[in-house]
């Protein structure tokens, strides 16, 4: 292919962006009751292995993704903003890769930096087992292990609306909120 | 192709590309009726030759945007498909689609409740489920066939307000062919239903 045409097919991909109204994204929907996160338990880029009780007590954000989709590679660097934001706050951001290799992943980010740990979920088994039928599919984590939240599609996580919700998360969960007057 | 395009220009030229292809947007969008309450737009690129309809009503909206045979087998090929297979997905009239929820209610999207309406009849999309046997039977690599299955918009899925997903949709018509379009979805208990006409495969490039 040309790069003319490599162009042009960008292009392409930025007006069909453009059009779904990618920008406005500020919208969580809220799960009631709240199930039972799946268990999450897989390796990162640096082979340590997470699970998701390793972080009970504090609010997971769960999101799947592959390097190919689009939606995921837009929302990614929202994603690193929100660790930012909020990582030194407590939350943890969880970016769980579908069906690609470390190697793949590692050339990815040299594009799309982030900080917060990117699982590998190579064999698609984990994705399996939490209800997703597309990517990028976010899960919000309770700090008591239970899904609150979920967001099919793209959306801009450090978005006002959203930050203001994962932090009253928290909030509503730390040991002071469960404290009688 | 969009599904390829690797991010080597970086995050700081797409502003410029962006404002770029909103101007091209705007400048070509042309409307017409399609369904009682929807509109359609129809969008063709004056580079690439390609067709994007956008379909909306008050509470979902559709874009189908043409994919090259070309396209389809380079995407599939570099996600580990082997020349064969990845003709053979080629072969079919394949979009990219977007699906989103703008209404206030949450709706339901199966696939198999769609219709196209070509020369040789009526048929639903071709769901992953319909190829995974295949690729089975053809001993296509594991991270193919997940990145096949992730690629394809979701047979079946709920939508809530503001939910939105992009995916591959795979019709049972070869490059270049004419037909039409029934979309069902259910929202708030009814079967709701539009009719998108003129609608394409994108075919070979000629010359």
């Amino acid at each position: 292919m040309t790069t003319m045409y490599r162009i042009t097919m960008g292009l392409i991909l930025v007006a069909l962006l453009a059009g779904t109204g990618a920008a406005d994204t500020g919208t969580l929907t809220g799960i009631e009751p709240r199930p039972e996160a799946p268990p999450l338990e897989l390796g990162d880029l640096d082979g340590r292995e997470h699970t998701l009780g390793d972080y009970r007590g504090q609010v997971v954000v769960v999101n799947f993704w592959a390097t190919w989709c689009p939606p995921c590679r837009e929302e990614l660097p929202s994603l690193q903003r929100l660790w930012d934001t909020l990582g030194p706050e407590g939350l943890v951001v969880l970016g769980v890769n579908v069906g690609e290799d470390a190697d793949r992943i590692f050339f990815f980010t040299a594009d799309y930096p982030v900080d917060f740990p990117l699982l590998l979920d190579r064999a698609a088994n984990a994705i399996d087992t939490w209800p997703v039928r597309g990517i990028p599919t976010t899960f919000v984590i309770d700090p008591e292990g239970r899904i609150a939240y979920r967001a099919i599609g793209a959306r801009e996580f450090d978005h006002p609306d959203i930050v203001e919700r994962l932090r009253e998360l928290r909030r509503t969960h730390s040991p002071e909120a469960a404290m009688p007057e | 192709m969009s599904w390829v395009v690797r991010s080597a220009r970086g995050p700081a030229r797409w502003p410029r590309c962006l404002a770029l292809a909103l101007l091209a947007l705007a400048a070509s969008l042309a409307s017409a009726s399609a369904g009682a309450s929807g509109e359609l737009q129809i969008h063709t690129d004056a580079s690439s030759g390609l067709t994007t309809w956008t379909w909306q009503d008050r509470s979902l909206s559709l874009e189908l945007a043409q994919l090259l045979p070309d396209q389809t087998r380079a995407f599939f090929q570099g996600r580990g498909f082997g020349s064969d297979h990845a003709e053979l997905v080629a072969s079919h009239c394949v979009f990219q689609a977007i699906l989103r929820n703008r209404g206030q209610h949450a709706i339901e999207v199966a696939l198999p409740h769609w219709s196209s309406h070509g020369p040789e009849g009526s048929a639903p999309p071709r769901t992953n489920r319909d190829w995974q046997a295949a690729w089975a039977q053809g001993e296509v690599a594991d991270a193919a066939r997940i990145a096949f299955r992730w690629a394809l918009f979701p047979g079946e899925h709920h939508f809530e307000p503001g939910d939105w997903l992009m995916g591959m949709i795979l019709f049972d018509l070869p490059p270049a062919t004419p037909f039409e379009l029934t979309l069902r979805w259910r929202e708030a208990g009814e079967t709701q239903e539009a009719r998108l006409p003129d609608l394409s495969c994108a075919g070979e490039p000629s010359g």
